[in-house]
């Protein structure tokens, strides 16, 4: 997925050939994947029941099967479409962007809100190529202090400031 | 006359001096947020959904609604000034409205969005006055079998009006209804794909979700073009007021739209986009110099932008009467209704009357906001969009986070928010539309239990979608649509209609 798909080709019968989009294939393949998933897990762990009186797993069991056949159909679709050109996936921003939640989901609660908030922040600047040791403390001071300022102050979230790893406040 | 009567309740609920202040500041918030550049209403909304919680449900409603068209408004500011369309329905102001910057008439164009708007809001509002009482009174009577007829339609509906491939859209369909299996069972109390998580028992948080999917998946696309915008020009104004010649051009458009919408809007998926897109093709198509379109026509900023506007305000009707999302903000809507303790739905409007008709007032209210708000100091907003993305996005991360982290008080949401958005960015990579996604993850809860308690009432007997009328209307008026859009010349039409110089 990381270069532009351009759609392999594959010979068939003389020289005619047909492409297919690696990104539908691939996409079908997940959908059907994911179907199976849900379905099989149902019929293992989940009572089906009968359509009268339907259990847990009756629900989950029909659409799971009903996104397996779609995606078998998606996939063998792909060989006749097109295929569309795929930027590149941004590494460095998708990684350091969900690193910011991540840290603020595990520190918030020992930390507080300020500490947490200023680590996320920071976190999610690193995310940006452009970004710089003045313009990681710019950002990080400012959306922090503009943060705690709209949900402290203004909306007076129950959560406190700074948490019991340094000493309650 | 009940109607004058509820209608009093309204204005008097939209008019208490706390409504009127969260529906200004949500106005202001959406409009702030829509004109930043990359982020469209629905990530706005995601985003700014977890600060509602602490109001009271129909202010937490009305300053929600508030900040939907601000979004929207700010987004045709950005598509108009910036030709960076905040999401698909302004793509088609774009056009024009760019074109007409570009040779400085930014000002009217501007200020033509704004009348149409404002002009096509409150026929709209009318429009919902009158006809939602009426449906309300028809959706009471339904029962299981007629409901589940009644999603399934308006999930065919979806799919089958929005953009893009069908089978792709049902996938995404029948994706969120399993999302939206995760959880407790409500029948059975059985845990159903947890995992043994805590997070997950009460289901994935909807507030996470829609965050992930329209907000993160956002910020990564927009690395994906990093560079392209740092010290974007932003184009001048020039004056704000359009000439008479201008008014004159564009009232026909106006009023057109305003029709077309009202009507568009009311269908499930993407009314407010398909409407804009129709609004378009009708103007190029009536007007007598269809070849000025394209190169800066007033009628091709004037008509999308009402139509657009008043599809985005009668596409509360569905949600409103029927407890149905029709797009992915009435999704969020319903969401929010549920976590603020009320079921959507048909009872809606006499168990919480207030709530009802204090939102229908306040969508008039919120408009004339708009206006007001708006054109004087829509230099501020033009100022906004030159914030560089190395500041935006960091704020967008810590504002969600937050958010998120507020509406339970579980650090477990926040790493359903990372999963949601890095999932949302795949599915968009892979070239699937995440709407749909969130309509079926909404659906799917009541779906189920409509057709367990139908099954039940008829003994396992599948024949009782087709004995009862409704059913099989909304049944068959489905399969219909469904075999429509699938035949080659219908597709090729609405390919058309979609792509038109994109």
């Amino acid at each position: 997925m990381g270069r532009p798909a351009e759609g392999a080709r594959i010979l068939q019968k003389g020289d005619s050939m047909i492409r297919v989009d690696h990104r539908e294939l691939a996409g079908g393949a997940l959908m059907t994947i994911i179907g199976c998933a849900f379905a099989i897990s149902s019929v293992r762990g989940l009572e089906i029941g009968t359509a009268y009186r339907m259990g847990p797993g009756f629900f989950p069991v029909v659409l799971g099967g009903l996104l397996a056949v779609l995606g078998l159909s998606q996939m063998a679709l792909a060989a006749r479409l097109g295929s569309a050109s795929v930027a590149p996936i941004p590494w460095r921003g998708v990684f350091f962007t969900c690193l910011g939640p991540v840290v603020f989901g595990m520190t918030i609660r020992g930390l507080g809100l300020a500490p947490a908030l200023a680590l996320t922040t920071a976190a999610a600047a690193l995310a940006s190529p452009e970004v710089g040791v003045k313009r990681l403390v710019l950002t990080v001071t400012g959306i922090t202090l503009f943060c705690l300022l709209v949900f402290h102050v203004g909306l007076d979230l129950p959560i406190v400031l700074i948490g019991p790893w340094l000493g309650e406040y | 006359m009940e109607t004058l009567s509820n209608l009093r309740l309204g204005v008097e609920t939209a008019f208490q001096w706390y409504n009127l202040f969260y529906c200004f500041i949500g106005a202001l918030m959406g409009t702030l947020v829509g004109v930043l550049p990359g982020i469209g209403p629905t990530a706005t909304i995601a985003m700014l959904l977890p600060i509602t919680f602490t109001l009271s449900p129909e202010t937490a409603l009305i300053m929600l609604a508030g900040i939907y068209y601000g979004a929207q408004y700010g987004g045709s500011t950005t598509a108009i000034l910036l030709n960076l369309p905040g999401e698909a329905s302004s793509a088609v102001t774009a056009i024009d409205g760019y074109q007409m910057a570009r040779m400085g008439e930014g000002g009217p164009a501007l200020a033509i969005a704004a009348i149409g708007s404002f002009f096509a809001g409150t026929v709209a509002t009318f429009v919902i006055v009158f006809s939602a009482p009426l449906l309300t009174s028809v959706a009471l009577k339904f029962g299981p079998v007629e409901y589940f007829a009644l999603i399934t339609f308006g999930l065919v509906c979806s799919v089958t009006l929005a953009h893009g491939s069908i089978l792709k859209a049902v996938m995404m369909i029948v994706l969120g209804l399993l999302l939206g299996m995760v959880g407790t069972d409500i029948s059975s109390g059985v845990q159903r794909f947890t995992f043994g998580q805590l997070g997950l028992m009460e289901g994935v948080n909807v507030v996470a979700l829609s965050v992930g999917i329209f907000g993160l998946s956002e910020v990564f696309r927009n690395f994906e073009r990093a560079g392209d915008h740092e010290g974007a020009t932003v184009l001048k104004l020039g004056r704000l007021m359009p000439s008479a010649k201008q008014f004159r051009a564009s009232s026909g458009p106006i009023l057109r739209g305003t029709v077309l919408g009202s009507l568009l809007g009311v269908l499930p998926g993407g009314g407010a986009l398909l409407s804009s897109f129709a609004s378009y093709a009708m103007e190029k198509r009536l007007s007598k110099t269809p070849e000025r379109f394209g190169k800066g026509a007033i009628e091709g900023v004037a008509g999308p932008e009402s139509a657009n506007n008043a599809g985005s305000q009668t596409s509360f009707i569905p949600m409103l009467t029927l407890g149905l999302p029709s797009n992915a903000v009435m999704a969020m809507m319903i969401g929010a209704m549920i976590m603020q303790g009320i079921t959507p739905g048909p009872a809606v409007a006499a168990t919480h009357p207030t709530l009802f008709w204090g939102l229908i007032a306040s969508m008039w209210v919120g408009n004339l906001m708009l206006v007001i708000l708006n054109l004087p100091l829509v230099g501020l907003w033009v100022k906004l969009l030159t914030v560089p993305y190395w500041a935006l996005f960091p704020a967008i991360v810590a504002f969600s986070s937050i958010g998120i982290y507020s509406v339970n008080s579980v650090p477990f949401d926040l790493y359903v928010l990372v999963a949601a958005g890095l999932g949302g960015y795949l599915l968009i990579r892979m070239g699937f539309e995440v709407t749909p996604l969130l309509l079926g993850f909404v659906l799917g809860p009541m779906m189920e239990e409509y057709l367990r308690r139908a099954m039940v009432l008829s003994r396992g007997d599948p024949m009782a979608f087709l004995t009862s009328p409704i059913s099989a209307f909304f049944l068959i008026c489905g399969l219909i649509m469904l075999v429509m859009a699938a035949r080659p010349s219908v597709r090729r039409k609405r390919a058309e209609i979609f792509v038109e110089e994109d």
